[in-house]
């Protein structure tokens, strides 16, 4: 979600390997482990992010995307348009989406990015304009 | 296309995935190649710095009584007698080490943060603290050492070994190392500025956008009362 690049993605992955590795001895288990893993790997992926500067511009949207039923589609269309929509959100409103998609509830979504259920809410509803407004729905 | 559809693609892409097997060899591969981050880079930048000046700054203290103690020929003979060679090198030395163990102080701040595993606002705003800092302390070290050497040359030059009088070239003495040091100083934060602050922008822009909400939900929760 925060580089579809190959390449990227694979350094991406070392990065969150080599913090997950070296962070291991912090985590005392006051929270689920899972918190814990996404609360590194953010702090990474957004770390990571716009690191450099020969990376190609993320892809703009077309003003008159027409988005068809996602179970008329193929795989790779799918996923592509599931990149589209969150492509123009900015790292912390990808943050929020990424919980979402992994299931995580408002709670843990607030606890893991360290800010109050309340912005959480709000946060996801102002995702929700902004993706109904990009997907013109 | 609502959010819950962009949640079932999510959910049939992850139990695609949910079976992509990582070697071991893999991993620790991983975990064993350099890091890329902007934080990784400036601390490797830091522990060389340190190490450099740690043992050129130590060097340079043990060596110091030689000035004295071995009456050789020596670049600075004609400008500095035996004693005040001695004094400069240890002055410098000492000057290089305590930027050394700074640095090192620096390196270990950095390697806190990469390893941190607090919520994301609070990580994002302590990364960017600490790197603020660094970088300060970073431009304040590269510029001290340059006019304090002009300042000794400086002295050797313009009192040639007579005793130190109140007059324009104490003037000078003073003057000139302050301005050559606040040069080096914009230009250290320029190019800084240069190498990593794109990078606290984009961070410092990522705190904002999660503290938007909070202003909102404030406002909001004043409207209520």
């Amino acid at each position: 979600m925060y580089c579809r690049d190959e390449e990227l993605r694979k350094d991406l992955f070392q990065e969150i390997m080599i913090q997950l590795w070296r962070s291991y001895g912090t985590f005392r288990g006051e929270s689920k482990f899972s918190t814990w893993l996404y609360r590194v790997s953010l702090n990474v992926a957004i770390q990571h992010l716009r690191r450099d500067k020969k990376r190609p511009p993320e892809s703009e949207l077309a003003g008159d995307l027409e988005l068809k039923d996602p179970n008329d589609q193929g795989d790779e269309e799918r996923l592509d348009q599931l990149y589209k929509a969150v492509s123009r959100l900015n790292s912390a409103e990808k943050a929020l989406v990424l919980l979402f998609l992994e299931g995580k509830d408002n709670e843990e979504i607030a606890r893991i990015v360290g800010i109050t259920q309340n912005n959480v809410r709000v946060k996801m509803s102002r995702i929700r304009t902004k993706l109904k407004q990009d997907l013109k729905l | 296309m609502e959010l819950q559809d962009l949640s079932t693609i999510w959910e049939e892409e992850s139990a695609k995935n949910a079976n992509t097997h990582y070697e071991m060899e893999e991993i620790t591969a991983s975990i064993r190649k350099k890091s890329g981050l902007t934080s990784a880079r400036l601390q490797r930048k830091i522990i060389l710095k340190s190490r450099m000046a740690i043992v050129i700054g130590l060097g340079a203290m043990i060596m110091s009584p030689l000035f004295v103690l071995d009456e050789g020929d020596y670049l600075l003979d004609n400008l500095l007698s035996p004693i005040e060679m001695t004094v400069f090198a240890f002055l410098m030395g000492a000057i290089t080490m305590v930027i050394g163990i700074h640095a090192r102080i620096s390196s270990k701040q950095i390697e806190r943060l990469r390893s941190a595993s607090g919520d994301l606002k609070s990580s994002l705003s302590q990364t960017t603290a600490v790197l603020q800092r660094v970088i300060r302390a970073n431009i304040y070290s590269d510029a001290v050492g340059v006019p304090f050497f002009l300042t000794w040359l400086l002295y050797a030059a313009l009192y040639e070994g007579s005793p130190i009088v109140f007059d324009f070239r104490l003037l000078l003495l003073v003057l000139v190392p302050v301005v050559v040091f606040r040069l080096n100083v914009i230009l250290g934060r320029w190019f800084q500025a240069h190498r990593f602050g794109k990078y606290i922008e984009d961070l410092q822009a990522c705190i904002h956008d999660l503290e938007i909400g909070n202003e909102i939900n404030a406002r909001n929760t004043n409207l209520e009362e």
